[in-house]
């Protein structure tokens, strides 16, 4: 129906909606079809992008050319960069978003993207003919040709809502899950899971006091997700702080007895790094509170959204809980929190380039690999489609190493290593954190955004522009001096740093941990100061306070990149090679790695079988 | 199992039951007698969105003008809604329409900002008399009580989607239907009869030759509908078949051989009263206390929705016989007698 497409992208979230846009945006004839179009980039949990880890995904999805930065920009409500006082490789931007806008922001974007049609439908069934997708079958039996497909379902595949003792199919609360899908997957070869994932009540702003709860602020200079964004909405809203008390555990413990957790209605792994507080008050008996943040879901709506709250209890103990939790006493519910069920593919079954390895041009991106949370899903999404469009484009894939990006990462992990739980992305999943970080995301990244044609030229310049202006910073710090004067000391004393007793540089001075780059130039160049901006200023401080560490972990870049560079020919056969464990040869041939250094993160696979290997390749 | 909710908290004057426009004029309407009202939403994405057709009035003739005039009179929510910016355009030749998402965003909006109106999300899915009063249950075990119950449950009440290739239970194409709250009105004796209603399709305006943001084809009128997504809404005579056939169908009308569509028509079809079980003030007969608005009355378009709406409201929780303008009154009378269908003023004539 409607001729062939190049990409047919299945799912309109967040995986899905950057799979569509980055296909469309390298040429390909591209189709986004979801459930429903009203529904588009939903965020069903959270109001907020970023956060350690995720932020540094958002800020790499910027740099490539994907939506999910510039969105989040145009849509906050508040903006704040986390840890500043802490080093530069977990410092990560997080924003709260007015969840309205930002899926209407989405929608125009999709709407005015040329080569790009959307449809609202169903998928029932992959079409696979030769190990090779076809195309899809909607519920209502039409038929849609393309020559790749990215499927990006997140947690509507044979989905159940669990709350209390009830249990019912849904996608989400009130829809309707996407039954045939899964058993279409599994026909052709893919093996599916289950995982679930829950999300927190919502209250009605109007029933209780928010003078009561301690003010969560943003950044009184919020900085922006997106390289093209100059300037951020101007009606930044606070998020609010209150803790549980020993009466909140006690009612949960009271009524824990209800919860799916012990009730066992809910069997399947849910996200270790959220919790619900049902889980908290199980696994961390000795802490007497836990956080609860009450943040605003939009400026038009008096709905707050209760992270830390997270549960599926019955929902009249979920009030109870929330009644016993100090500052929140009178407050009334609007929708309740719930747990929802869902198949997932094991991300395993995933080439490194998200291709499936059992139907040929079928790509999976988003929840449905077993990941939670926006970021992970959008920058799935943006590899996921891009590759689509090189499949069908015929040029080589995108390959991100961890050395590189998070996304590197990400993929890296889900594909090599595969899932027990849903994975969230975090710094310390990086062990090149410090080379990753979100002052250089763009430096590492848009030249690749830029090749594939998601990353404008005016851009790039854009970001060159800003690596000359840190060089000349950087110069400009060996040749301002500061005198050991009156003025000079005061200022040191201010910062807590010793005093002069000799001329130093600015550069000398910036080594110094406590004292601030932006600060230094304040007090001893104001021109400086004003010439450059925050960004400049955050990067060349980095390098500079960092400079042997990076150094350091350059050097682990270089020593691993030898096994990353030794490319495994996709025809080797494993039974061929002696000397490997059976366990070795057997997850070899089944994971396929394309390189040596995959193939050393694959569990089961010793340093003495990649030893092995090592020498065999060289033959 | 239903946990009965001893707590005050549960205790309402009137529980509205849907937040469609109906729902959601009767939810101001009685808040604005100071009565404690809850208006329950399957999902509170969807507060007072119209779902299919944009068109609130069409043309200068339409007697829904008029009624949007008596509803503004009456105090009512929707004419002041459609004054906001980007809430409703009207056309040259009268027809006004309204943008979908922002006139949903503004009713929500407005029941979280109305004093008393306590908007919640739920399921109801019985209802019972309850000492003196009512008892609403909702699908998680939710127990409410009050002294009157609005019903306005729109498509939603046993309703069913045709998307061309299955049927499946669903108040609109992928969102869940309200099935056991049918049977319970059953129960209390509520009469009622299944009602058809088509959503027709959208196009990518992008593909269409439109003129001053709209097209005439054939019998068909192309009108701008979602700003956000650059569509357009096919109006005109129901249009049905498979999807392909559908798309052929139009390509064909227009002449244009891309032109895209974005959705396809499919079918709801709902329950809705029978004649003769409610009273001019929309009250059902032989059960005090219990009203209908909106389609769940039988009403079949979104203005008229509203008007029905208010009404319900109002006598839901005002102790004075409220004497209506006229135009108002002839719509409460076609809803309890239910003698022609569809039932509608908007036209002298037959046709929603």
């Amino acid at each position: 129906m409607g001729g062939s497409f190049d990409v047919a992208v299945i799912g309109g979230g967040h995986a899905g909606c950057e799979a569509a846009l980055a296909a469309a945006r390298m040429g390909c004839r591209t189709l986004l079809i979801t459930i429903s179009l009203e529904k588009i980039s939903l965020m069903p949990c959270n109001p907020a992008v970023g956060g350690v880890g995720k932020g540094q995904l958002t800020r790499e999805i910027d740099a490539l050319g994907g939506e999910q930065g510039r969105n989040t920009d145009h849509s906050c409500i508040q903006m704040k960069m986390l840890n500043t006082s802490k080093g530069p490789a977990v410092r990560a931007l997080r924003a709260q978003a007015d969840k309205k806008l930002y899926e209407d922001n989405m929608k125009r974007v999709l709407a005015a993207q040329p080569d790009l049609m959307i449809l609202e439908g169903q998928v029932a069934r992959l079409i696979v003919s030769r190990e090779t997708i076809q195309g899809v079958e909607l519920t209502d039996h039409s038929r849609i040709e393309a020559d790749t497909v990215v499927l990006a379902c997140g947690t509507f595949l044979r989905g159940n809502i669990v709350i209390g003792d009830l249990k019912f199919p849904a996608g989400r609360m009130g829809e309707p899950p996407a039954m045939e899908l899964s058993e279409s997957l599994i026909a052709n070869g893919i093996e599916l899971a289950r995982f679930q994932s829950a999300t927190p009540p919502r209250i009605d702003a109007r029933s209780i006091d928010l003078t009561q709860l301690a003010i969560e602020p943003g950044d009184d200079r919020p900085e922006a997700f997106s390289f093209s964004t100059t300037v951020l909405p101007q009606n930044q809203v606070p998020c609010y702080l209150t803790y549980t008390s020993a009466q909140t555990h006690e009612v949960v413990q009271r009524y824990l007895h209800l919860s799916p957790i012990k009730t066992g209605s809910v069997s399947s792994k849910g996200p270790r790094y959220c919790p619900s507080i049902d889980r908290k008050v199980i696994n961390f008996p000795d802490r007497d509170r836990h956080p609860v943040f009450v943040e605003p879901e939009g400026l038009r709506t008096n709905e707050l959204y209760l992270q830390g709250l997270t549960t599926s209890l019955p929902v009249w103990v979920q009030e109870k809980v929330i009644n016993a939790t100090p500052g929140l006493e009178t407050a009334r519910l609007m929708r309740p929190g719930y747990a929802v069920e869902y198949d997932y593919a094991i991300p395993s079954q995933l080439d490194i380039t998200l291709e499936s390895r059992v139907v040929r041009n079928l790509f999976l991106a988003g929840q449905i690999n077993g990941t939670s949370g926006y970021e992970e899903a959008a920058a799935q999404g943006l590899i996921a489609g891009i590759n689509a469009a090189a499949r069908a484009s015929d040029i080589d894939p995108l390959i991100l190493k961890r050395s590189e990006a998070y996304i590197g990462v990400l993929i890296d992990d889900l594909v090599t290593k595969g899932v027990d739980e849903p994975y969230r992305m975090f710094t310390s999943r990086s062990e090149y954190r410090l080379l990753l970080r979100h002052d250089n995301a763009h430096s590492r990244l848009s030249p690749v955004g830029n090749r594939l044609g998601l990353v404008s030229d005016t851009m790039l310049a854009l970001v060159h522009e800003q690596e000359t202006a840190a060089a000349e910073l950087l110069n400009s710090l060996a040749k301002i001096s500061a005198a050991p004067n009156k003025e000079t000391n005061s200022f040191l004393a201010q910062h807590h740093s010793s005093v002069l007793k000799e001329n130093q540089t600015l550069l000398q001075l910036l080594k110094r941990p406590e004292l601030r780059l932006a600060d230094l130039l304040e007090a001893f160049s104001p021109v400086a100061r004003s010439h450059f901006t925050l960004d400049v200023i955050n990067a060349t401080e980095v390098s500079v306070k960092y400079e042997g560490y990076i150094a350091r972990q350059q050097q682990q870049v270089a020593r691993s990149s030898q096994y990353e560079e030794t490319q495994i020919p996709s025809t080797l056969s494993y039974a061929d090679i002696s000397g490997i464990t059976l366990e070795a040869r057997d997850k070899l041939a089944r994971m396929r790695p394309v390189n040596l250094g995959q193939a050393s993160r694959i569990a089961g696979v010793s340093p003495s079988d990649i030893a092995v290997l090592s020498i065999y390749l060289r033959r | 199992m239903a946990e009965f909710n001893d707590n005050p908290a549960a205790r309402f004057d009137t529980i509205v039951i849907g937040a469609g426009p109906a729902g959601c004029e009767a939810a101001v309407a009685s808040a604005g007698q100071g009565c404690r009202t809850l208006c329950l939403a399957i999902n509170l994405d969807n507060i007072g969105f119209p779902p299919a057709n944009p068109i609130l009035a069409e043309g200068a003739d339409d007697r829904r003008h008029e009624l949007l005039a008596d509803l503004r009179e009456l105090g009512g929510a929707l004419p002041v809604l459609l004054s906001q910016e980007s809430v409703s355009r009207s056309l040259a030749d009268g027809t006004l329409l309204a943008d979908r998402r922002n006139l949903g965003l503004a009713y929500k909006e407005l029941l979280e900002t109305t004093p008393e109106v306590f908007p919640r999300q739920g399921l109801a899915t019985s209802l019972e008399r309850s000492d003196g009063g009512w008892l609403v249950t909702t699908r998680l075990g939710e127990s409410f009580t009050s002294a009157s119950v609005v019903v306005a449950a729109g498509t939603f009440l046993g309703g069913e989607v045709d998307d061309g290739g299955n049927k499946v239970a669903g108040g609109r194409l992928g969102e869940i239907p309200a099935n056991s709250l049918a049977m319970s009105l059953r129960d209390i004796g509520i009469a009622m009869v299944r009602i058809g209603a088509v959503n027709m399709p959208r196009m990518a305006a992008a593909t269409l030759p439109l003129v001053d943001d709209s097209l005439l084809a054939g019998a068909y009128r192309f009108l701008p509908d979602g700003a956000q997504l650059s569509e357009q809404y096919m109006h005109g005579p129901y249009i049905r078949g498979a999807r392909a056939e559908q798309l052929d169908a139009v390509r064909d009308l227009t002449g244009i051989a891309d032109a895209w569509m974005t959705r396809a028509a499919y079918d709801i079809t709902c329950l809705a009263l029978a004649g003769g079980q409610v009273d001019r003030q929309l009250e059902a007969v032989g059960l005090p206390g219990l009203y209908f608005a909106g389609r769940s009355a039988g009403s079949c378009n979104y203005t008229e929705a509203a008007v029905t709406g208010l009404v319900a409201g109002s006598a839901a929780t005002s102790h004075e016989l409220i004497k209506y303008p006229v135009l108002v009154t002839k719509l409460c009378e076609a809803i309890a007698s239910q003698k022609s269908r569809p039932v509608t003023i908007r036209i002298d004539g037959p046709g929603c």
